[in-house]
């Protein structure tokens, strides 16, 4: 064997032995006082860890050492199969992370109740999700997608606040897309400081909505047949009502139609327009059509918009006539607008498959919601800007809206803030989809031709092609 | 719905162990050797088990009074521990096999960093405060054994944390600026004989060619015969004729390149490079910070381990006495590194608990 030899080879090499210090001199055993001293120190960390032991969750009571049975949970998903969370009620995943973190929330450790969710559909529907069963979003991820990056793009563009979108399906009510921003990934919920960010905008952030409610109050005078769409109304530059001067933006003839009040978003027109309606009547009407009510949606949280309770100040009626002194959230501005793409029917928006909804309800006649979409096509056909903004070849029935910021802590409107909208429906012709989009306070630009309409077009040129919409998909056939 | 289970490290880590049994059984002088690896390996496994069976949740909760416990244990070192090899850096407790309380305190503390640093950021140099001298206490217990080897082990796993942790550039280049300063002026003089000698040796081995630079150029003597292919298992000359110091711990690497030559050499580092990419690329999937901090303390405790090893005995480090982990012969080592790995192993598969 070759060691067997090595020894003895070593041993004629005199090679220097393997432990270097077998030679050194044995130690001294240490002195008393050093040992008491570190005896001494010794109580140091062990009474350390005794401490943090028994402030550990181990040893809390409600923390058993051995494992525990982790209850199921259902998994959320969109209607292609998308996952957007998964795992039992402990290992619970967004494999989505930030698309559509804001409609999923998101969940945490068991609560007093014994519910799971935090929010979001996690916290809605937390007791079907407990027994396992598998949700169904009505989301398409792709349209999700979409509306996010674009309107993270816009918002970051104009160096905005915050912004929101919404896709409904027109004549069911699926909600298709519903964005917000600033966004979080609720795979890393713990880590966002500013928890403002988790609410999600398109169904809680309430706004005044300025000139996109013009249509309303036309369809309201339509409707009862107070005011045909050809008479013309007097359209001043400057009208005072009450203590407050409005003044219209855009130069126009001094009398115009219906058609072009919208058009030129005249809100000396408007105001005009709306002295045919009590206070009372108008908030009938307003509220008819969806305003300051909320909606009945388990699987949604949201919040209702406000229509302050009349009588009104003159100059109150005549601000909530064009959008001010009243506020509605993204949600439920898109709900309304839908009643002009699902001819004059409400359907109520819903967000998961099997959500219980009221029945839908006919609140404008069909001509008098078709006559609307039109007067919108004609807002969009007739502006350059607005018609370059949008998809070649898909017509577009849309209103922009710009409205003044009010401050409740300074109780006034803020200067130079605004919130630009734009809330439209495609194709004019045969609604798909009806969509609004919202960016509060752009701080580069306070148009909403500007920022609000391109974001509409931008979406608009990636959501087309996945309704099997557009200028390819129509010649092809 | 089902975290679909990790497998590369598990493999990997078995195929470093069977390689590691395979090469002690060419290296070690008897099969006494082999049969306590095996003991320790068996004996790790449960560790493993154990591990897994209490989760992430309740092991990070023991964080800290498992680090208390660990300085506890290195005290009582000072006070009872027996020297080897110059250092009292072990401790024999009744009829227990002995062990290295150094290298409980190197698994402590990436427990009790990774709890420490989640989601505090690093801004000003009172940041710092806390996880340094969480860092300094093992560090200072375990350098005056004295054992630089296993003091540097403790204090690659604090760099390495903080580091990943983030830190700003200022301060990057300040302790830059403060490392190459303070090595001469501060640490050297404090340095005990023998590693001194094993630092300048490092520099020049063929000074003391029968002394201390001995071990350095057996070791480069026995790679570089290794060639290609190597000599065949259990033919290596320098290895079965003892011209190579502990070849069955420290000095294990230049038993692979000479028996195994070159493709030895290279399978094995790369089990090594696979460990350490499966690793990294863990972290990156979990979900919490602490989760991620805990397992780049365990790539930053076994990569430096394997850097310097292997380094040492290429002549490329001061010889510092840092074993390979998963191959070299040591009991405590081996279940400490199976330990940790099984902790990187379980936060991973824990990664979406809620806590």
């Amino acid at each position: 064997m070759v060691k067997s030899q090595a020894k003895a080879i070593r041993a004629s090499a005199k090679l220097p032995p393997r432990n270097e210090n077998s030679d050194k001199e044995p130690e001294k055993d240490i002195k008393v006082e050093r040992r008491a001293l570190l005896l001494f120190m010794m109580v140091i960390p062990l009474s350390l860890a005794l401490y943090s032991f028994f402030h550990s969750q181990l040893a809390r009571p409600d923390w058993p050492l051995l494992p525990e049975n982790i209850p199921p949970r259902g998994v959320i998903q969109s209607r292609d199969g998308t996952i957007f969370a998964e795992g039992d009620a402990e290992h619970r995943r967004y494999p989505m992370n930030r698309i559509a973190a804001h409609i999923i929330g998101f969940s945490g450790k068991v609560q007093e109740d014994g519910s799971y969710g935090l929010e979001g559909i996690e916290n809605t529907l937390d007791s079907k999700l407990q027994t396992g069963e598998t949700v169904i979003l009505t989301i398409d991820p792709r349209m999700q997608t979409v509306a996010q990056n674009q309107l993270k793009k816009v918002i970051e563009t104009y160096d905005a606040s915050n912004g929101s979108v919404v896709i409904l399906e027109a004549g069911t009510g699926r909600i298709l897309a519903a964005a917000s921003y600033p966004e979080f990934d609720p795979n890393r919920q713990r880590f966002v400081r500013d928890r403002s960010i988790i609410a999600n905008k398109a169904f809680l952030y309430t706004f005044e909505p300025g000139s996109v409610m013009k249509p309303f109050v036309v369809s309201a005078a339509l409707d009862s047949g107070r005011w045909p769409s050809d008479r013309l109304l007097e359209t001043p530059m400057f009208l005072r009502v009450g203590q407050k001067t409005f003044s219209d933006v855009v130069q126009h003839e001094a009398w115009l139609s219906l058609w072009d009040v919208l058009r030129y978003s005249s809100n000396s027109g408007m105001i005009h327009l709306s002295q045919n309606f009590s206070d009372e009547e108008l908030y009938a009407w307003l509220t008819h059509l969806g305003f300051g009510k909320g909606l009945s949606v388990p699987s949604i949280f949201s919040r209702a918009g406000t229509l302050r309770d009349t009588p009104w100040f003159p100059q109150d009626h005549a601000s909530i006539t064009i959008g001010q002194s009243m506020s509605t959230t993204t949600l439920e501005l898109a709900a309304n607008y839908s009643i002009f793409a699902n001819n004059g029917m409400y359907i109520t928006p819903y967000l998961v498959e099997g959500d219980s909804v009221p029945e839908p309800q006919q609140r404008l006649h069909e001509d008098t919601a078709s006559a609307v979409l039109t007067m919108l096509r004609y807002v969009v056909d007739q502006s350059k800007s607005l018609t370059e903004a949008m998809v070649p070849g898909i017509s577009v029935a849309g209103k922009t809206g710009t409205a003044d910021i009010f401050d409740a802590k300074a109780g006034e409107y803020i200067k130079g803030d605004y919130n630009v909208t734009f809330a439209g429906i495609f194709p004019a012709d045969n609604p798909k989809v009806t969509m609004v989009v919202t960016v509060q306070k752009p701080r580069k630009s306070g148009s909403s031709t500007v920022v609000a309409a391109p974001l509409f077009g931008a979406i608009e040129h990636e959501v087309a092609p996945l309704l099997n919409l557009g200028f390819a998909s129509s010649q092809s056939r | 719905m089902m975290v679909r289970s990790e497998i590369t490290l598990p493999i990997t880590v078995a195929l470093l162990l069977a390689a590691g049994l395979v090469i002690l059984s060419s290296a070690a002088p008897d099969l006494g050797f082999l049969n306590r690896q095996l003991i320790f390996a068996v004996l790790g496994g449960l560790a493993c088990t154990l591990i897994l069976f209490l989760g992430s949740k309740r092991i990070l909760a023991l964080a800290f009074p498992l680090y208390w416990l660990s300085i506890a244990f290195l005290i009582i070192t000072h006070l009872f521990g027996t020297e080897v090899n110059g250092a009292k850096s072990w401790l024999f407790l009744g009829p227990l096999p002995g062990f290295q309380p150094s290298e409980f305190a190197k698994l402590s503390l990436i427990l009790a960093l990774a709890k420490l640093l989640h989601d505090k950021p690093i801004k000003t140099f009172l940041d710092y405060l806390k996880p340094v001298m969480l860092m300094l206490i093992p560090f200072g217990l375990v350098f005056l054994e004295p054992d630089l080897g296993s003091a540097l082990v403790l204090g690659a796993i604090g760099a390495g944390m903080i580091l990943v942790r983030g830190i700003p550039w200022k301060h990057l280049l300040i302790f830059i600026v403060l490392f190459a300063v303070g090595m001469p002026t501060v640490v050297w003089p404090h340095l005990k004989p023998h590693q001194k000698t094993r630092l300048s040796i490092f520099l020049n081995p063929e000074a003391d060619p029968q002394g201390s630079g001995y071990q350095v150029i057996q070791s480069r003597i026995a790679i570089g015969s290794g060639g290609i292919l190597g000599k065949g298992y259990r033919q290596g000359t320098q290895t079965q004729l003892g011209f190579i110091p502990y070849p069955y711990s420290d000095f294990i690497f230049p038993v692979v390149a000479e028996e195994g030559g070159l493709l030895a050499s290279v399978i094995l580092l790369g089990l090594y490079g696979l460990l350490f990419w499966r690793l990294t690329s863990m972290a990156t999937e979990c979900k919490y910070e602490r989760d991620q901090l805990l397992i780049v303390g365990v790539v930053s405790l076994l990569g430096f381990q394997v850097l310097i090893n292997i380094g040492v005995t290429l002549g490329l480090a001061p010889v510092t006495g840092i074993t390979l982990p998963l191959i070299s012969y040591g009991g405590t080592s081996l279940l400490s590194t199976l330990t940790v790995l099984s902790l990187a192993f379980v936060v991973h598969r824990d990664r979406f608990k809620e806590w």
